[in-house]
């Protein structure tokens, strides 16, 4: 039995291949045996004691040796054919050899979409900053849907980011409209010519909606987070999206949502807003409107006055700063002795809030577990006690559950609560449509509100639910449909949060509910 | 074309550089760097690698059809270029990518780490028997002065007598088939294995250290692709589906994680997956032997 050997110097084939050529080479005329190896030291003397190899052979570790082993007027010929099979390119790696790998990382995440140019974090407090800042550091705008984020650390990110004109939405971001696409909590409006920034979640999205059905579009709706407005923040994420408005084409009117922000604050915002050469409606809940009042800024004292101010603006006409519509509608109820209070159940706080600020201009003391004035904090917030409005979002109400706008247990068992409470005669709610929410909140309240009302009248009462519904028609849950559900499960439905609680305090003040105890 | 590189391997250079394609693959091309280190670039269905830069390639890319064996590259600002080729790659987005071996704590008398050790062990038997057998048992059966090598190995290592652990690592230096030879996917995996399960014990890191000087000369034995791997494993590093599947046993995951994590493992290379699982999963049971019912006890080849 013969033996040849060929040595191709610096010749590399990964390992497949490697194996398909070897095996290819035994299949060759006249060959017995063949391998295809690395020429490392181990590897001669591994062919030399399996045979295929004899003497010595001046081939290193960088080399491929061949070696066949057959006959020997057929060895020529095989090594020849070895050689021409070497020529040919490398087989394609075939399936199995390795495996595709999902996404794991922002910057994988960014292989996948090189176009990409902003990241929405959602995780845990504690690491959200850190996600966040390698995100700024690949060149894209964050929205931080998380919370819990340290305030240093928050100041340090949006420094960071506006260090790199890239803009930061958050933490505790929950909704935004970037460029048509709706983001987390956010409802699916038309795009026009308004663009909204907000440091509050349900405001931005009761003010989107309203321009929505009041036949406008939306620019941008941009998200600032929470704290934006606090003293050491700056409104750094406020201003550089004043400035982005300001400077885009397609938006020719601005609204800008908040609760009160810090005041020095509040006062570089609104000189920021002035220079935009654009008109921008403010909203800064509670805020004196004579404080905001500046050639291009107008203020709004509601969510609700803020879309219809935006919406005159880009029609090209004067805000109207006449009576609210919808304030004088009574409420078709007529409560027993006892009745005198409302109770608001608010999924969210923006809702909460201003209904807190508009029932107290009317009534005096409200309760709350935000409270517009630190006296009215509701020390038990799991018991209202006369005026009360409760914001169910709160981190008190969401620990180890998910947010009412989602899940509907801890209200509807609120509601029943108030309900049986006989000097309650009117209930406040929001139901919020959109992404992220639940499907279908209607569906899951109208057996309660039945509930609800029932028993109230068994004892005696006509209780009264109020509220609105803040979505639009072409979001998933089905605008029209949800409305009747409500209808008929005996909601009053008015068309905003502000409607709602005037329709509520005016019952009060008008001597309908509480005229006698 | 200009790509994007995904990752960056700890050990892959990401500065200035200057080097040579030193060969090219379908999925990867590896370029010889001034310093004689060798730095992998890879397709991006590829896992990483602790030298190298996974890049985002587009559909049907293959490093042949833009780069050539012997073409200069350099890494200026931030993108590798090529002299001939209008590949070029930017890595200012790359994420650095490392798994720390030397962090892991896997310890074999935790009855968590030897269940996930053990189904990893029964995944590599169920998949020898499926397919081959490593190729690494194959080639020391038919190479005389390889046989015995593992048994004296391990019994080498469990007494820390690095002397000996080099004596018995030697026959497997360039043995056996493949490219990366299955006697050094098994000793790439052995070391993973050792620096996992290592944790801070001082006469370990003595033992790891002793061995890691020699075995780094004596890497000159096989060939430059394969000696990079080992130089890698010398300092605590491993490819990525060895060391996803070390932290898999580190967390004592669930069965269905550790037998995805080990048949991802397995899925590399030819025969190299088989070997460097053997190497690892030896290696983790060698200074702590898990607590195993009979019917599982370990099968040393050549003992």
């Amino acid at each position: 039995m013969a033996r040849a050997t060929k040595v191709i110097r610096n010749f590399y084939r990964d390992s497949v291949s490697l194996m398909q050529l070897s095996s290819t080479f035994a299949k060759l005329p006249g060959v017995e045996q063949a391998s295809a190896i690395m020429a490392s030291a181990n590897n001669i003397s591994l062919l030399k004691e399996a045979g295929l190899l004899a003497g010595t052979v001046e081939a290193g570790a960088n080399d491929l040796l061949i070696a066949l082993q057959g006959n020997a007027e057929a060895l020529d010929a095989a090594l020849a054919a070895a050689e021409s099979a070497l020529k040919q390119p490398a087989p394609t790696a075939g399936h199995g050899t390795s495996r595709a790998i999902a996404p794991r990382s922002l910057e994988m995440g960014l292989g996948d979409m090189i176009e990409a140019n902003l990241a929405l974090i959602s995780t845990p407090g504690e690491y959200a900053a850190a996600e966040a800042f390698k995100a700024v550091r690949l060149g894209l705008n964050v929205m931080l849907f998380s919370d819990n984020v340290a305030l240093q650390d928050e100041i340090a990110l949006k420094r960071f980011a506006r260090d790199r004109d890239l803009i930061v939405m958050g933490p505790d971001c929950g909704t935004a409209i970037i460029n048509g696409i709706p983001l987390a909590f956010a409802n699916v409006v038309t795009r026009g010519t308004i663009g909204v920034v907000a440091a509050s979640g349900t405001g931005l999205q009761q003010v989107t909606c309203l321009i929505d059905r009041w036949g406008h579009g939306i620019s941008q709706a941009i998200g600032t987070g929470s704290h934006d407005l606090h003293k050491d923040v700056g409104g750094i994420t406020m201003l550089q999206s004043l400035n982005a408005l300001a400077a885009d084409r397609s938006t020719s009117v601005i609204v800008l949502i908040s609760k009160p922000p810090a005041p020095e604050v509040a006062e570089h915002v609104l000189e920021a807003a002035d220079k935009t050469g654009k008109p921008v409606v403010v909203n800064f809940l509670g805020a004196d409107p004579a404080r905001i009042r500046r050639a291009n800024v107008f203020p709004a004292d509601t969510l609700e006055d803020a879309a219809a101010a935006a919406v005159a603006l880009a029609e090209g006409r004067t805000p109207d700063t006449g009576s609210p519509p919808g304030s004088s509608r009574p409420i078709p109820s007529t409560f027993a002795a006892g009745q005198r209070y409302i109770r608001g159940l608010y999924s969210g706080g923006t809702f909460c809030y201003e209904a807190s600020l508009l029932l107290k201009k009317d009534l005096g003391r409200i309760y709350s577990n935000t409270p517009v004035e630190p006296a009215d904090r509701l020390h038990d917030v799991w018991t209202s006690r006369e005026h009360t409005v409760i914001d169910l979002g709160d981190d008190l109400f969401t620990r180890g559950r998910p947010h009412p706008m989602i899940d509907h247990r801890l209200r509807n068992e609120r509601i029943l609560k108030e309900a049986a409470d006989p000097q309650v005669a009117m209930i406040l709610l929001d139901i919020v449509l959109g992404y992220g929410s639940h499907p279908d909140p209607a569906g899951e309240l109208a057996p309660v509100l039945h509930q609800a009302t029932g028993s109230a009248k068994k004892a005696g009462r006509q209780l009264a639910v109020i509220g609105f519904v803040c979505g639009t028609a072409s979001d998933p849950q089905d605008l029209s449909k949800q409305e009747d559900t409500l209808r008929s499960a005996g909601m009053i439905l008015t068309e905003s949060n502000a409607q709602a609680v005037r329709m509520a305090a005016a019952a009060v003040t008008a001597g309908q509910a509480g005229a006698s105890s | 074309m200009r790509v994007f590189a995904l990752s960056a391997g700890i050990e892959a250079p990401t500065g200035r550089f200057s080097g040579m394609v030193h060969s090219v693959f379908d999925r990867a091309c590896n370029i010889e760097i001034e310093t004689g280190a060798l730095l992998t670039l890879l397709s991006s269905e590829k896992p990483n690698v602790p030298n190298g830069l996974r890049i985002k390639t587009p559909a049907r890319f293959t490093f042949p059809d833009f780069v050539r064996v012997g073409e200069p590259a350099a890494c200026r600002g931030g993108t590798v270029r090529f002299t001939q080729s209008v590949l070029s790659i930017d890595l200012r987005i790359a994420a650095c990518w490392h798994i720390d071996l030397g962090g892991l704590r896997i310890d074999l008398h935790r009855r968590d780490q030897a269940a996930a050790w053990l189904v990893a062990w029964q995944t590599l038997r169920q998949h020898q028997r499926g397919d081959t057998i490593p190729a690494i048992i194959e080639a020391m059966a038919r190479a005389e002065g390889a046989f015995g090598t593992i048994p004296d190995l391990l019994d080498a290592t469990g007494a820390l007598q690095a002397e000996e652990a080099c004596t018995a690592i030697e026959p497997l230096i360039g043995l056996g088939p493949g490219l990366t030879p299955a006697g050094d996917d098994f000793l790439v995996g052995y070391l993973a294995g050792l620096w996992s399960t290592a944790s801070v014990d001082t006469a370990r890191l003595r033992f790891l250290a002793s061995v890691g000087v020699w075995l780094s000369r004596a890497a000159s034995e096989t060939n430059v692709i394969s000696r990079a791997h080992i130089q890698s494993a010398v300092r605590g590093h491993a490819s990525e589906p060895i060391a996803r599947l070390a932290q898999t046993l580190d967390r004592a995951d669930t069965i269905d994680d550790v037998r995805a994590e080990t048949q991802a493992a397995l899925q590399v290379g030819h025969s190299s997956g088989t070997d460097g699982m053997a190497g690892f999963l030896f290696g983790c049971a060698a200074w702590t032997k898990p607590s195993l019912p009979a019917s599982h006890c370990l099968e040393v080849p050549g003992a």
